[in-house]
């Protein structure tokens, strides 16, 4: 799939993603971030969606946790706002 | 001519630069007949009629299959929309929206595409601790969605 990444997490264990978005926010202007799933339902109608930090260099990635509960509230709004307009 | 029909021909213009279903040559031909109206002083339905049904796209000639001086300046329009393949129920103003929207977000799109795949090219690493929210399926995702606690994986 043209959307699909694979990350392997800090066990070693591989995992497939499947990328939604991946956006800045005004308010924090040096970084990047990324939704994305692992097609985990919560029920019938809802899947759970993760938004990190993506760090890139030359040769890597990374998806970091947002740590700051502040700045995922104003990166999860941004987020729902783009995907509402869509 | 009046106001109202030079802006709606200015709007054609765009449309027509924005359409994915003509070619170059396609357009330039369209681009051309509309250009010809704009600089006419006055409005001759018959010979506006002549010159929009000489593009050569038959399908829609049996929709407007009237005679010409029952035609309406916005019946002139819609026609031409219609020649675009674009659905007859649009508006001029939301199909140029539509299509300005749809640009941008092929735009938006291929650069997403690119920027994945030049992550698939890299080796990619995933933190121990991550922060979800809930999302439906489908399309249309409702702000009410509750935020979960961060999770471990």
């Amino acid at each position: 799939m043209e959307n699909e990444l694979v990350v392997s997490g800090e066990n070693g264990i591989k995992y497939t993603i499947k990328v939604i978005d991946i956006f800045t926010v005004e308010g924090y202007p040096d970084k990047e971030y990324i939704a994305y799933t692992f097609e985990e339902p919560i029920d019938e109608e809802n899947i759970k969606a993760y938004i990190s930090i993506l760090k890139e260099t030359e040769t890597d990635f990374a998806l970091l946790g947002i740590s700051d509960k502040e700045e995922f509230e104003v990166v999860k709004n941004s987020f729902f706002n783009m995907v509402d307009e869509k | 001519m009046n106001e109202n029909f030079l802006s709606d021909l200015s709007k054609l213009e765009r449309i027509v630069s924005l359409s994915l279903d003509m070619d170059a040559k396609q357009k330039g031909e369209v681009l051309d007949r509309i250009n010809a109206l704009k600089s006419k002083s006055g409005i001759d339905i018959s010979e506006l009629i002549d010159r929009l049904t000489n593009i050569n796209i038959s399908t829609y000639n049996a929709i407007f299959d009237k005679k010409a001086d029952k035609l309406t300046k916005s019946n002139i329009v819609n026609y031409v929309v219609l020649m675009l393949n674009l659905k007859g129920s649009r508006t001029i103003d939301n199909t140029l929206a539509f299509l300005e929207n749809f640009n941008a977000n092929i735009h938006k799109r291929s650069s997403y595409l690119q920027r994945i795949q030049g992550l698939k090219e890299k080796k990619g690493l995933i933190g121990v601790r991550q922060r979800s929210c809930v999302v439906p399926k489908k399309n249309g995702f409702e702000k009410r969605r509750v935020e979960v606690e961060p999770v471990f994986r």
